[in-house]
């Protein structure tokens, strides 16, 4: 045998021979707030000896930092789930508990399956979870448990925010009633309040063909869709409103089928679509509205866009939230 | 003001109050948003300054066992199962718009007299693992209120309390509430009104207004600081039918005193008289035409 074959057989004997805890991976936990810095240090140091240990089942060492409850039930656990350290650093902070004692989150660690043929690991099983460490006040370890899996927290999560979102709607649907009363009631003072001084106003016309020309000329020189967007700056539009509050003796507004919409990006802007039915002393009609709404300001929401067009496109679309980019300048 | 004049008044509040113009609601001659409101706030302004019957309907009552009344009357549309093991019905009211749950349980005591409550109204509140089951879903807590016991029976005490609501006093679910814990009431409609109420008296006047309805109610948020919690529930009060219903965010300060956890203060926002009845889709998805955004800068 060559003298390097010998080293190579050596080296491997000898990496063979070094106890099991160095073959896993080795960790630190490093807690960097909640409390001062010697008791983060001092508790660092525990938790890093104690994840270390787990690869051998065995806690003894380290049976000092623990709870004479908090050891027992900790070398119960491992009996039951085999696990050893999942990442090389824990970066966490300590948190308070209101009886007083200190919580550590955020361990990570991979869970032996323990597969055999009797007992197949489902294939949604995920060997990584996360420890909690429960701590007296003076620092000592009373519990260690498995923190909710993560997909169980994201769920807890969308969940949270789906019902969030249904309270900013209830919001929603009750500013639109009271917007389309202040139609109702003239009440220009709310309009005025309502619609943010950059709001972009578009009003559709539907353009009429000449009465006194043949019909094969009657819509000669006009657009495809036969409907004019105009462009309104928000006192144009509001002077309008005057005119129109002035020359009629009622004003009833209907909404019917509302669509609320939230931005993909910005969780503050709303698109909300409806079908508005008009009806006045001198004019009545129906049309699809448009209104872009900021509810950053939940006591004074504000409306960007409102659009009108008397019918939808011709693919069946209408103006709505994605034909606008909001740019907030803070 | 002569008492003549008082009782002309209240006959008047109760036959303008917000529950009593709301049940005609569906038919014509319909008060607009701005009316409705306005009468709403005017007898919670009233609600709030009645010091006379401070306190008389919230004392600690028994509720009577359901031998004599009909649970279905109280909740109609419910479900409600009688589980003989645990002496006790669970009442759960149809899901809302796909999203709202409420579930009560009604714990009978086996041992009736004079001196004990014949039963007592719970709400399905419990710790799982590291969040919070309510109605058996989970629902977004932060941990370390999920590992406080006190604050956990707290949240199931006060959500059984708003569940209760629409049903006859005596049959709320009521506990000794500090009557100087203030609750400052904000009533949106076409401008925010405030309204200070004591917490006897707020639970009084939400009675009145929840009387006969369903009362929904759940956690929305939570949030954990230093020796400080706040809680915010939401509470939906409507009836099956109904054209428009009254939503509530109910955020309670909790603080940590010397003899344990204490409510310090509750902020109401009152959004009254939502209407759903030309609802489309309130969760749209969104459709996008493929043309080029239009840019709006705006100014906040």
């Amino acid at each position: 045998m060559k003298t390097s074959d010998r080293l190579i057989l050596f080296f491997i004997a000898t990496v063979l021979s070094i106890p099991s805890p160095l073959w896993a991976l080795l960790g630190e936990v490093l807690i960097d707030g909640g409390a001062d810095d010697a008791f983060c240090e001092q508790v660092g140091q525990h938790l890093t000896g104690v994840v270390n240990a787990f690869e051998t089942g065995d806690l003894s060492a380290h049976e000092a930092v623990f709870t004479p409850d908090g050891y027992e039930r900790a070398v119960d656990l491992l009996r039951r789930v085999p696990m050893e350290n999942g990442r090389p650093t824990h970066r966490t902070r300590l948190l308070h508990l209101p009886d007083g004692g200190w919580e550590v989150r955020g361990i990570k660690v991979t869970v032996k399956m323990g597969e055999t043929a009797d007992n197949p690991v489902h294939a949604a099983a995920n060997p990584n979870q996360f420890l909690v460490f429960q701590l007296t006040r003076q620092g000592l370890i009373d519990d260690i448990r498995f923190a909710i899996e993560s997909i169980h927290y994201r769920r807890l999560v969308e969940e949270g925010e789906r019902l969030k979102d249904f309270a900013r709607r209830q919001k929603i649907l009750q500013t639109l009633e009271i917007f389309r009363t202040a139609y109702c009631r003239k009440d220009l003072d709310y309009l005025r309040r309502i619609y943010s001084d950059d709001a972009l106003i578009i009003v559709g016309r539907v353009l009429k063909p000449r009465e006194d020309l043949p019909d094969d000329m009657r819509w000669a020189g006009l657009s495809e869709d036969r409907i004019k967007f105009i462009k309104l700056t928000k006192r144009q539009y509001i002077n309008g409103l005057e005119n129109v509050f002035q020359r009629n003796a009622f004003v009833k507004v209907v909404f019917d089928s509302v669509e609320v919409l939230q931005h993909e990006r910005d969780q503050h802007l709303y698109g909300v679509t409806l079908k508005q039915n008009w009806y006045s002393s001198s004019y009545s009609d129906t049309g699809w509205v448009f209104l872009l709404w900021d509810f950053k300001n939940e006591e004074n929401p504000t409306i960007y866009v409102r659009s009108w067009q008397p019918d939808r496109f011709p693919d069946g679309t209408l103006i709505n939230l994605y034909e606008f980019n909001i740019v907030r300048s803070e | 003001m002569s008492a003549a004049n008082k009782q002309f008044l209240l006959l008047l509040l109760i036959v303008t109050s917000p529950s009593v113009s709301w049940a005609s609601e569906p038919g014509g001659g319909v008060p607009d948003a701005y009316e409705r409101i306005n009468r709403l706030v005017d007898s919670l302004r009233f609600w709030a300054a009645d010091t006379s019957a401070a306190g008389a309907g919230f004392q600690d009552q028994s509720v009577e066992a359901p031998d004599s009344v009909d649970l279905a009357d109280l909740f109609p549309d419910g479900v409600i199962v009688r589980e003989d093991s645990l002496n006790a019905y669970q009442i759960t009211l149809p899901r809302y718009m796909d999203m709202l749950e409420t579930g009560l349980s009604l714990v009978i005591n086996s041992s009736r007299s004079p001196d004990s409550p014949t039963g007592r109204w719970t709400s399905p509140v419990a710790r799982s693992g590291d969040g919070l089951s309510i109605d058996g879903r989970l629902v977004a807590c932060d941990p370390l209120i999920v590992r406080d016991s006190i604050l956990v029976d707290g949240i199931r005490l006060r959500l059984t309390t708003l569940r209760t609501l629409g049903l006859p006093r005596e049959w709320r679910n009521s506990h000794s509430e500090e009557d100087g814990i203030p609750v400052m009431v904000t009533v949106r409609g076409r401008d925010s009104r405030h309204i200070e109420f004591s917490l006897k008296l707020w639970l009084q006047s939400l009675g009145r207004i929840a009387s006969g309805r369903q009362v929904y109610a759940g956690l929305l948020d939570s949030r954990f600081g230093a020796g400080e919690v706040e809680l915010k529930y939401y509470i939906l009060i409507t009836y099956p039918g109904a054209q428009g219903h009254h939503f509530l965010e109910w955020t309670e300060r909790v603080e940590m005193s010397e003899t344990g956890w204490a409510t310090a203060g509750i902020d109401i926002v009152f959004i009254p008289y939502v209407r759903t009845d030309n609802l489309k889709n309130l969760f749209a998805q969104p459709e996008r035409s493929g043309n080029e955004p239009l840019e709006l800068p705006v100014g906040r």
